[in-house]
């Protein structure tokens, strides 16, 4: 054959594959776990998913089958064995446009290394699809030294490297080129660099900035224990087992979930949900009780967000009834049959007139509605139920503005509804007190939530009080870890906030600051010698006499929106940036093309972590968020010296 | 038409277009004012009445609920449960969100932000949060301004289910919207179409990108490593 035929020949046989290909489908539209094998036919590292020996997770896999035709049988292998589930923990369910959604639930495997997982789906009339993706089991090192009993996360939600310089300089003070002390943080031996990138974007949000330290993989933004699928269902999605609850099953731990935000907020659910909601509301605080209590040692929750705990139906009856539940039927959980007889947990409920308080109660907890409540306590409770405010919990910047005068109340917030909101140290300190009676040890979750909140805000003054209440929530872990050593503590984030920069110090007292005309508030800032070393005074209660000191630190955000700049502290909480000072102070124009309530975002910056205690020494250098996860878990399983 | 009279009548009526969108921003008031305005000086203008409702008694937030809140929830007051299904007067501010509805906003005590993309229900707004209820404008919705208002309306009380997925415990039937120092009418229902800083919808909130019209490799952000090992264009 001559060469000019063989090329018709090559040419007319390819478009032959080409026209077959055209009628050849169903085709795998998403099979997961993720991986750059499936998505991009990339079998190179890094792996995107990557499990610990026997970590339970879910196969699943979109088919995109021919028009009006079904798919019938749906096989797994991996390694070129076909994966067995359990009984009744598979489905192949069809979810609209001939699309039918494969899983095998509660998988697991306990060999380390890279494994190949092929998805083989048969159409109704023979055809097969198939699709390729790969996962790596972990390797652990066995009996390399003592285990870490304790385990402690310290997220700081949003709290990037300038968070804690700020807190350092308000709470600590520098001077002569020296900061006079160190944060409680800055005392941990260890510290590393942590990569931030959720699953679909390089700039994470809280649920996946969260979920890969309980999970050790990645998530889409809004999701958490959870990897994406094409439901429209909330609760259905490819789980990955949450760290409490593989200690839980594996070693007999405690979980403790504590944080000053709604519990139902991104980062505490984080550590014990599967949706892919991160709003799913009444569904999510259900699941806490429903699943992890059960199955994760759940023994701690504390925060605020009692509205999705209280019964929808509770206001009969004139002025008598309970009124705060925004418990809704929408929000609720119900899981399809796969996922119970996979995960072992129970269907769920459309019950809004559930009274989730009264059922923990009965499920052994016990509940304190404020600071009372905590120091009521007598020592010998196994479980703690804190829920202190019906949403966020009120920042501390307010909280203690009110424990020094009880007649300060700052405009905006919910200290006079909720008067008696305990500290994150106090939260702390019970938690702790609780936790340790496992012999078998616990992890814990604290979260300083509104370092990032009021970061979003730009209200200076408040993130900046936040972080240095977090400082001292990890106080209370040292000097914890300093009398129970096989303790191992992890102080990070879960993303930066708000591209926080201390940009310099005021060059005017406070008095001059507040007669300055508007038109010259920009000319108050000092940069480089003019910074100098601003001073703050710390009360006996711990805390800033004030934040409105003379030549005061100076903040600027590179993740910002417009926002009026007066420089002092906003005496009203949670006003937009837009509408705050806006006859006080000059306009700032940001950079963000937020539409309505214009806020700073989180930034795809690194963040800062430190470690302390066992196994604390394996944290450095820089890693992705992920491997943080693995690295505590080495120190839990395999000990470290 | 010519060349040389379309670039003449094309100017004519973008600006004539953008001159009307521009007085349709604006409330029925500021427009009313600025027509007297425009009126021969020798002329008057007929003053603004303040908007006046004997019938409505006084509200205030700090009325609502009793306070502080029990172990379990929060409580109505006595005042308020009286007044439940009777006219009231409530001061206060429009809660600033990026959500457009036709006929609802909602209203609190101080000026409060409410960033519903990033919070969710898990929030910091006030129990005493008012779900305002507008009579519909057809293709208007409520627009949020900073000032202090005055609304007048029929009162609700108890726990109703809303689309939006939160739960509200106080209504107002609105009828009347007052600046709350001077008493004048207010028309908060605007053109969404003018809304733009709130109308942007946002896609695929959960996450998603839009699908990508070019296939793998060349949309692959993995294609720029440099290794041996690695093979972009193997599918």
């Amino acid at each position: 054959m001559k060469l000019q035929n063989s090329g018709k020949l090559i040419a007319a046989i390819t478009g032959l594959f080409a026209l077959g290909n055209a009628f050849a489908a169903p085709t795998v539209t998403r099979l997961n776990p993720p991986s750059a094998l499936f998505t991009y036919a990339d079998a190179t590292p890094p792996y995107i998913s990557r499990f610990l020996p026997a970590q339970r997770f879910d196969l699943q896999a979109t088919i995109q089958a021919d028009a009006g035709k079904t798919i019938t049988s749906v096989v797994f292998k991996v390694n070129g064995t076909p994966v067995t589930a359990a009984g009744g923990a598979s489905a192949i369910t069809s979810i609209g446009g001939d699309k039918f959604s494969a899983t095998i639930r509660g998988y697991s495997n306990s060999t380390a290394g890279v494994k190949t997982l092929v998805v083989e789906a048969t159409q109704s009339d023979s055809l097969v699809a198939t699709g390729t993706g790969n996962f790596e089991i972990a390797s652990i090192t066995l009996n390399a030294g003592r285990k870490a009993k304790n385990i402690i996360w310290l997220i700081g939600d949003g709290t990037g490297i300038a968070h804690r310089t700020a807190a350092r300089i308000v709470s600590k003070g520098a001077s002569l080129g020296k900061s006079n002390e160190p944060l409680a943080i800055d005392t941990l031996p260890v510290t590393g660099i942590v990569v931030t990138h959720s699953l679909n974007s390089i700039v994470t949000d809280s649920a996946p900035g969260a979920h890969c330290y309980s999970t050790g993989n990645k998530a889409n933004n809004g999701q958490e224990g959870v990897f994406p699928d094409d439901t429209t269902d909330k609760w259905d999605n490819p789980r990955i087992e949450h760290m409490g609850s593989y200690l839980a099953r594996t070693q007999g731990k405690w979980l403790g979930i504590v944080s000053t935000a709604d519990v139902e907020d991104a980062t505490p659910a984080a550590f014990a949900v599967s949706t892919q909601d991160r709003g799913a509301g009444t569904g999510i605080c259900d699941m806490y009780l429903d699943e992890a209590v059960a199955n994760h040692n759940l023994h701690v929750l504390m925060g605020g967000g009692r509205k999705w705990f209280l019964p929808l139906d509770g206001s009969a009856g004139a002025g008598s009834g309970r009124v705060n539940s925004s418990t809704s039927s929408g929000g609720d959980y119900v899981v399809p049959s796969d996922v119970q007889a996979g995960w072992s947990v129970p269907a769920g409920a459309v019950d809004p007139n559930r009274n989730l308080i009264a059922d923990f109660q009965t499920a052994g907890f016990y509940y304190a509605p404020d600071l009372a409540g905590l120091n009521a306590m007598t020592g010998s409770e196994t479980k703690l139920l804190g829920l202190f405010n019906s949403g966020h919990m009120d920042v501390s910047y307010d909280k203690i503005a009110h424990r020094r005068n009880a007649a300060t109340i700052a405009p905006g917030s919910l200290i006079a509804t909720y008067p008696d909101q305990p500290l994150l140290e106090e939260m702390t300190d019970k938690a702790l007190t609780v936790l340790s009676k496992n012999a078998n040890g616990f992890v814990m979750m604290i979260e300083g939530a509104s370092i990032d909140k009021q970061a979003h805000n730009m209200d200076t003054e408040r993130w900046v009080h936040d972080a240095i209440e977090f400082d001292k929530a990890v106080a209370k872990c040292i000097a914890f870890q300093a009398a129970n050593p096989d303790t191992l503590i992890i102080v990070t984030a879960d993303h930066e906030c708000a591209g926080i920069a201390i940009s310099g110090g005021s060059t005017v007292t406070d008095a001059a600051l507040q007669s300055t005309a508007v038109g010259s508030l920009k000319g108050i800032v000092g940069t480089y010698d003019n910074a100098k070393f601003p001073a703050y005074t710390i009360a006996g209660d711990g805390y800033p006499t004030t934040m409105d000191v003379d030549y005061r630190m100076i903040i600027g955000y590179a993740g910002n929106s417009d926002r009026y700049e007066t420089w002092r502290s906003s005496p009203s909480y949670n006003v937009s940036p837009q509408a705050r000072n806006t006859t006080t102070g000059y306009l700032v124009t940001g950079q963000q093309p937020g539409t309505g309530v214009q806020s700073a975002v989180h930034t795809a910056s690194d963040i800062p972590l430190s470690a302390g205690g066992r196994g604390a020494a394996a944290f450095t250098g820089v890693f992705d968020n992920t491997d943080a996860f693995f690295k505590a878990m080495q120190a839990a399983i395999g000990g470290s010296k | 038409m010519n060349l040389k009279s379309l670039s003449f009548v094309l100017p004519v009526i973008l600006l004539t277009g953008l001159g009307l969108l521009m007085l349709a921003g604006k409330d029925a008031a500021t427009v009313a004012q600025n027509r007297d305005s425009d009126a021969a000086a020798s002329a008057v203008a007929s003053p603004v009445v303040p908007y006046e409702d004997s019938s409505s008694v006084a509200l205030k937030f700090e009325e609502i609920f009793v306070m502080p809140a029990g172990p379990k929830g929060l409580e109505y007051t006595a005042k308020a449960w009286a007044l439940a299904g009777k006219r009231v007067a409530l001061t206060g501010f429009m809660l600033r969100n990026d959500n457009i509805d036709p006929a609802i906003f909602f209203f609190c005590e101080t000026q409060h932000a409410y960033d519903e993309r990033e919070e969710g229900l898990a929030d910091s707004l006030p129990p005493s949060l008012v779900q305002v209820i507008l009579p519909v404008k057809k293709n208007s919705a409520p627009a949020w301004r900073q000032e202090k208002l005055t609304l007048y309306g029929t009162l609700e009380l108890g726990p109703r289910q809303e689309q939006s997925g939160r739960v509200s415990h106080i209504r107002l039937q609105c009828d009347a919207v007052t600046d709350a120092a001077t008493g004048v009418p207010l028309e908060l229902r605007k053109p969404v179409a003018l809304q733009l800083g709130r109308a942007i919808p946002i896609p695929n909130d959960l996450g998603a990108l839009p699908p990508s019209t070019t296939p793998p490799p060349f949309f692959n952000p993995r294609r720029n490593r440099n290794s041996t090992t690695h093979h972009p264009d193997k599918l």
